[in-house]
């Protein structure tokens, strides 16, 4: 009895009157509930990243590590360390500063400042640029792994013609909530000048910008105040949410999709067994949705880069 | 009949398979993939009202399970990309 009654919640049944009946947990109101349910964790997690963010725990992450990181790819592929520049790195400080300040995320700012103008206002003269960015990732590995994996911004990552790199790690509001932002950029200064020119490179999403030695814009820049080599002399140690929001999001959501997901492929199951009953019209289309959106949340990663 | 409905399944997935690749190609670009799963929650109750329509069995119960299907979409989008 108690089997049976159980049983009616998962699987298709026949009523007293015997008719054919959904299992309980696959009607309308069932499935409102699930809807319900999700409505209240999505907001639970908004506002508790929003209100008081340091629930979701935080992490230590630096910009000397992402500069860690960046070399050792480059060693791995065969290719020279970068050395750590204070001008990139100020460059690329007032450029996370600025996305915060005028809320965007973009390359280039809503005023026209492009990644180049925050490099020539330090007094870096290049003759090779890129810039890379990345935000709400929890650790250095997984940055320098979500652009290793992106053709652009693993073309800045691995250019030859790159010689120094400064970073930027900043933690703050960014737009109604709290947010790490990346930024990386490359460069080579003037005075490091290769003896042949190479092809112009293509900007990707990643930006790259390759430029000949004096052009106007570059030429009156103040001088460079050289570069810093060796070690990361004034490494930033930033306080970044490590934010548990989006694991608890995937998990919720893959086991609230998955349980609905298997109680329709059971009703398919079961109706295909019993040669008196139809299938319901619409279930296959409900199937392959919930299919399509399983496979988006599974291939979700956290955070995103530009 | 039989064949519409072989149709009709068959431009649905199909709609699906582009928002599944839509998703492939947009990761790390969180904004970009909530904004595919949104398109194709509203795709996926314009296509159940038009299917059920054509095929004269229409129901407000029907509607509503479209509807809160897709509106589970959407939400599962925005607790998962929402950044």
């Amino acid at each position: 009895m108690i089997r049976q009654k159980i049983t009616k919640h998962f699987v298709p049944h026949r009523n007293e009157q015997g008719q054919h009946q959904r299992a309980l947990a696959l009607t309308v109101p069932a499935l409102f509930l699930y809807l319900q349910i999700l409505v209240v964790l999505t907001a639970g997690l908004y506002l508790i990243r929003l209100k008081a963010p340091h629930i979701l725990g935080t992490a230590q992450f630096t910009a000397e590590q992402i500069i860690a990181l960046t070399n050792a790819k480059r060693l791995q592929n065969g290719l020279a360390s970068l050395s750590y520049n204070d001008s990139l790195s100020r460059a690329a400080n007032a450029k996370a500063s600025d996305m915060m300040a005028r809320d965007y995320w973009a390359h280039n700012s809503p005023i026209g400042d492009t990644p180049w103008s925050f490099i020539t206002r330090t007094g870096y003269r290049y003759i090779f640029a890129g810039e890379n960015l990345a935000r709400d990732f929890n650790d250095a590995g997984s940055v320098v792994d979500a652009w290793m994996n992106s053709p652009s911004h693993r073309s800045n990552l691995l250019d030859k013609n790159f010689k120094e790199i400064g970073v930027a790690v900043v933690n703050d509001k960014f737009g109604s909530r709290e947010s790490t932002l990346v930024v990386q950029m490359f460069g080579t200064a003037v005075s490091q000048a290769p003896a042949t020119q190479p092809l112009a490179q293509t900007p990707g999403e990643g930006l790259g910008q390759q430029i000949k030695p004096s052009p106007v814009a570059v030429a009156q820049a103040p001088a460079s105040p050289g570069p810093a080599t060796g070690a990361v002399s004034n490494p930033t140690e930033v306080t970044v949410l490590a934010t548990k929001q989006f694991s608890i999001a995937k998990g919720a959501a893959l086991g609230l999709v998955s349980f609905i997901f298997l109680l329709f492929a059971l009703e398919i199951v079961v109706t295909l067994r019993r040669a008196d009953v139809r299938l319901r019209s619409g279930i296959i289309a409900h199937l392959a949705l919930l299919a399509f959106v399983l496979f988006a949340v599974w291939y979700a990663v956290q955070g995103a880069i530009i | 009949m039989k064949q519409f409905d072989t149709v009709a399944h068959i431009f649905l997935l199909f709609a699906l398979g582009l928002g599944a690749v839509g998703i492939y190609r947009s990761r790390y670009d969180a904004t970009g993939q909530f904004l595919v799963i949104l398109v194709l929650a509203v795709f996926y109750i314009l296509w159940g009202v038009l299917y059920h329509h054509l095929k004269g069995d229409l129901k407000r119960k029907l509607f509503f399970e479209y509807l809160i299907l897709a509106s589970i979409a959407s939400v599962v989008g925005f607790l998962v990309f929402g950044r």
